[in-house]
This record gives C-alpha cells, sequence and structure tokens, in this order.
C-alpha cells in the first residue's frame, strides 16, 4: 500500500469549514459512494445499525442551520455539512503531540 | 491523491482478530508513529482531549485480558456463540480467537478522552466520543498501511473501574476504546458483509429514496 498517499490522507483530511466551495452542488451520487466506503469500517458485531439522512432540501437545510445557530454556543457536532472544497494545500493541523500524551503501561509512565 | 489506494485503504482495514502474528513483536516506534498520524484526525474545536496508554507489560496484558473474558460471557454466552457458529462462523470464530488470546497481542492500545460521560444530553456525548473516535479509527488505517492489524474492543470497560486501577487512570478519563494490536499475517483483506449504505440512505425525510 502506497504509505505517502496513506499518511497524505490521513493527516490532511481536515474539518473544512472557511473553504467549502457553497456555490457547486455535490452529486448525490458521489455521497452514496463515500456512504458505501464508509460503512466498511468496523462495527460492533457486524450488527450493521447504520442510518443516513442526507438533507438537500434548502427549505430543510435552512431550518437546520438555524437549530444550529441557536445552539451553536454549545458548540456540538451533529452533523456533517458536506461540500466541494476549494484549493487541495491542506496541511497537518497543530495538535499536542501524541508522545506528550502516550504512556506505556500505566498513567504517566513514559517509554 | 490516489483513489485507488484510499479506497482500498478504507474497505479493507478490518478488525483483525484471527490473522494477528502473536510472535512478532510490533516496535514502539511504530505505535509512536501511527499515534501522531491519527491524531490529525478532524475534532470538534481543536481541544486536544486524547490521551494513550500502550500496555506492552505481559503481566498487565495478563489482567486485562482476564477482565475481558469475564465481560465477553455477557456479551456472548455459550448459547449466543453455539447460535454464532450456525449463522455467523466465521465472525463468531474470530470472536473465539481473540477471546482466547487477548493477552497475547504485543500491545493493548487505550484510546482516552479528557472528559466524563455521566450527566450529558445525548448530543454532548456524541461531542465527548466525537474527541477520540475518528482517532482511534485513523489509528487503526495507519497501523493497518504498515502491516498492523487492530481489532476494535469496548467490551472490557464493563470493567472500567478495574481497568482504571491497573493503568492508574485518573477520574476525569474515558477509556473508550481498547486495540490490541500485531502484526497481521497475509495481506489479501477484503470488503466486508455489509447492509448496502444505499438502502439505509435517506434524503431529506426518513424513508425516502433517491
Amino acid at each position: 500500500m502506497d504509505r505517502a498517499s496513506v499518511d497524505q490522507l490521513l493527516t490532511t483530511t481536515r474539518t473544512v469549514r472557511k473553504r467549502l466551495d457553497l456555490r457547486r452542488p455535490v452529486e448525490p451520487a458521489v455521497i452514496q459512494e463515500c456512504l458505501e466506503l464508509a460503512i466498511q469500517a468496523p462495527n460492533g458485531g457486524n450488527q450493521n445499525r447504520y442510518h443516513f439522512v442526507v438533507v438537500t432540501d434548502p427549505v430543510k437545510r435552512a431550518a437546520v442551520g438555524a437549530i444550529y445557530k441557536k445552539v451553536f454556543s454549545r458548540r456540538q457536532v451533529v452533523h456533517l455539512g458536506v461540500a466541494y472544497y476549494t484549493g487541495t494545500d491542506f496541511k497537518p493541523g497543530p495538535r499536542i503531540p501524541a508522545r506528550a500524551r502516550t504512556y506505556w503501561d500505566g498513567w504517566g509512565q513514559q517509554r | 491523491m490516489d483513489l485507488v489506494t484510499v479506497d482500498k485503504l478504507l474497505t479493507t482495514t478490518r478488525s483483525v482478530r484471527a490473522r494477528l502474528d502473536l510472535t512478532r513483536l510490533v516496535p514502539p516506534e511504530l505505535i509512536e508513529e501511527c499515534l501522531e498520524i491519527a491524531v490529525q484526525a478532524p475534532q470538534g474545536s481543536g481541544n486536544c482531549r486524547y490521551q494513550f496508554i500502550v500496555v506492552t507489560d505481559a503481566a498487565k496484558r495478563r489482567e486485562l485480558a482476564d477482565l475481558y473474558r469475564k465481560a465477553f460471557v455477557q456479551f456472548y454466552p455459550p448459547e449466543a456463540i453455539a447460535k454464532g457458529m450456525q449463522t455467523q462462523p466465521r465472525d463468531t470464530a474470530s470472536w473465539i480467537a481473540l477471546h482466547d488470546h487477548f493477552e497475547d497481542a504485543p500491545a493493548l492500545i487505550i484510546a482516552c478522552t479528557e472528559g466524563r460521560p455521566e450527566n450529558r444530553s445525548p448530543e454532548r456525548l456524541a461531542g465527548l466520543y466525537g474527541n477520540i473516535l475518528p482517532i482511534a479509527w485513523s489509528l487503526m488505517l495507519a497501523l493497518r498501511a504498515r502491516g498492523v492489524g487492530a481489532a476494535w474492543t469496548t467490551i472490557v470497560f464493563t470493567y472500567e473501574k478495574e481497568v482504571a486501577e491497573i493503568l492508574q487512570l485518573p477520574e476525569n478519563l474515558t477509556p473508550s476504546v481498547c486495540l490490541p494490536v500485531a502484526y497481521f499475517t497475509g495481506d489479501d483483506f477484503k470488503p466486508a458483509k455489509r447492509v448496502p449504505a444505499r438502502e439505509r440512505t435517506h434524503w431529506n425525510t426518513w424513508g425516502a429514496r433517491r
């Protein structure tokens, strides 16, 4: 497996907010294709309990948006807004290094 | 981006249980490298609430395995296993393989989030686990690309207090997933049998198809 592609994918898939191209529709077939890939992730006991609701209807999107704005101060993420993004120069995000948060065999123990 | 590689990675990263090579050590440096990649997963608001415990100590792995087995019989009593061997023989055999060899994986990675689930409303619970589950999944993907398999497990946290005691975890932490990891044997993983997403995708309102 091409490790460079894999590592780039895993380290540059950001939550995209400001760079969503809101004028360009995302084809339903693309969304469905991605959902088919996504459900290959492991799930407990292979019980397949997933369900997805995709909202494209402008009236319903506005209603969901109004609720989102109302509770924005609580900063919860319960749905995914999707759109094509602009540019392709995503970089790894600022993070506390995992090694600063990794303990070996017990809390507080470094390797 | 190379879609063939990406789609293969996403559709063939399985929970590996029966095909873990328990005779081969996973270098700690490889685990650290994958953890650094994994923490790049998106998070709600950039809070970096992750904490990881990597258990390689044989005595502690044994203690955790005993708790896992104690929980296992509650989730999968003998009659459920017998039924599983009829209806899902491959999956069931792989669960039993993990049950029997839980402590033999050279490392158990326990991914935790800061914060506790008690007294949270459902959407705030989603936020809590949202801090850590995308990271744990990215970790499995990064490991898989390096030949290392992992099994997604949670039932050991039936005995969360005992787990916390063994690992001396602080009280404000929620251990969220426990991944036994080891190199896998062979590399012919296939997509799993799933209910197709299109049968479970609703457009604009429940039950509406496209």
